[in-house]
């Protein structure tokens, strides 16, 4: 599909924006999980972020002319296995392909939510499949503002969605 | 025609969506499911078997859930075929523009058993209609 960006608005990441791309992207986490696994994740405000070796980590963009929003979503796989079992059974739940696969879906889906709320504010982004990435994730320094994260729980795991806004000059 | 007798081709790059549209379907008494992970691969899959309906993710690798849907609507062999789009986007414009294009209902992900159903129900009208 040929997107047509000659009306589209500039992305800035105001402290309005972040207001807004903090509850879009919570209520897709929420309801993915919710409508996928039936299990209630919640969203904890100003928590500090912790990134671990084990981490599965998703990278999606969305890009609409040279500007690019990169978000990456780190799942521990002790949060999803025991989600997948509920679909696949306990054996192939465990198996490295399924848990990848269902961590790029569900990512998929959380920034299909945030890319069809930002087209129909003014913007005209086009969205790359996800992927698995091997990149450590850092925690975001309270200076920089051209990021974001948020954090959510379920049960006694946690796991985050990291947003970082590029531009190509 | 009932949801029992119905045989869909469930098409999407993401081994989850598969399977939660084929448990969903099971559940609501669609027994006869086959899956493809791709739009080539759903083309030569349609060519073999009498399919009544296919659900197709948007945004797959290689050819799109839209490129799909205009092969198989090119093709009048597949005229009496519903086409269920399912997307993680799900923009308006875009919407509008795959309904145009032949589809005959779309849904936007996450999908729960229930928005299924209620489509599935519109679906059945639709190839009832048809028959």
């Amino acid at each position: 599909m040929t997107v047509d960006n000659s009306n589209a608005g500039t992305f800035t990441l105001t402290d309005e924006a972040r207001r807004d791309i903090s509850v879009t992207i919570a209520d897709h986490v929420v309801k993915t999980f919710e409508t996928t696994f039936g299990v209630t994740v919640k969203y904890i405000m100003d928590s500090i972020v912790h990134f671990n070796d084990d981490d599965l980590i998703t990278k999606i963009e969305l890009k609409q002319d040279s500007t690019a929003i990169e978000l990456r979503f780190a799942f521990p796989r002790a949060l999803l296995t025991p989600l997948l079992q509920k679909v696949y059974g306990p054996i192939m739940a465990s198996h490295e392909k399924v848990v990848e696969d269902a961590a790029c879906e569900i990512s998929n889906i959380i920034c299909g939510g945030l890319k069809k709320h930002l087209n129909e504010n003014g913007y005209q982004f086009a969205m790359s499949l996800p992927s698995i990435t091997i990149d450590n994730l850092k925690a975001p320094n309270a200076s920089d503002r051209d990021r974001m994260n948020m954090n959510f729980i379920l049960q006694d795991d946690e796991f985050s969605v990291d947003l970082n806004l590029m531009r190509k000059i | 025609m009932d949801l029992k007798d119905l045989k869909v081709l469930i098409v999407d790059d993401h081994m989850l969506m598969r399977n939660l549209l084929q448990q969903f379907s099971g559940n609501l008494g669609i027994t006869d499911t086959a899956f493809c992970s791709s739009g080539d691969e759903a083309l030569e899959r349609l060519g073999d078997d009498a399919f009544n309906i296919v659900m197709a993710d948007l945004n797959m690798p290689g050819m799109s859930g839209q490129e799909l849907l205009t092969h198989i609507r090119k093709n009048p062999k597949y005229d009496r075929m519903a086409f269920i789009m399912i997307t993680a986007e799900g923009e308006t414009d875009t919407m509008l523009q795959i309904m145009n294009a032949g589809a005959t209902s779309y849904i936007t992900k996450p999908v729960s058993q229930a928005t299924l159903a209620e489509h599935l129900d519109k679906v059945l009208q639709w190839l009832r209609q048809r028959m």
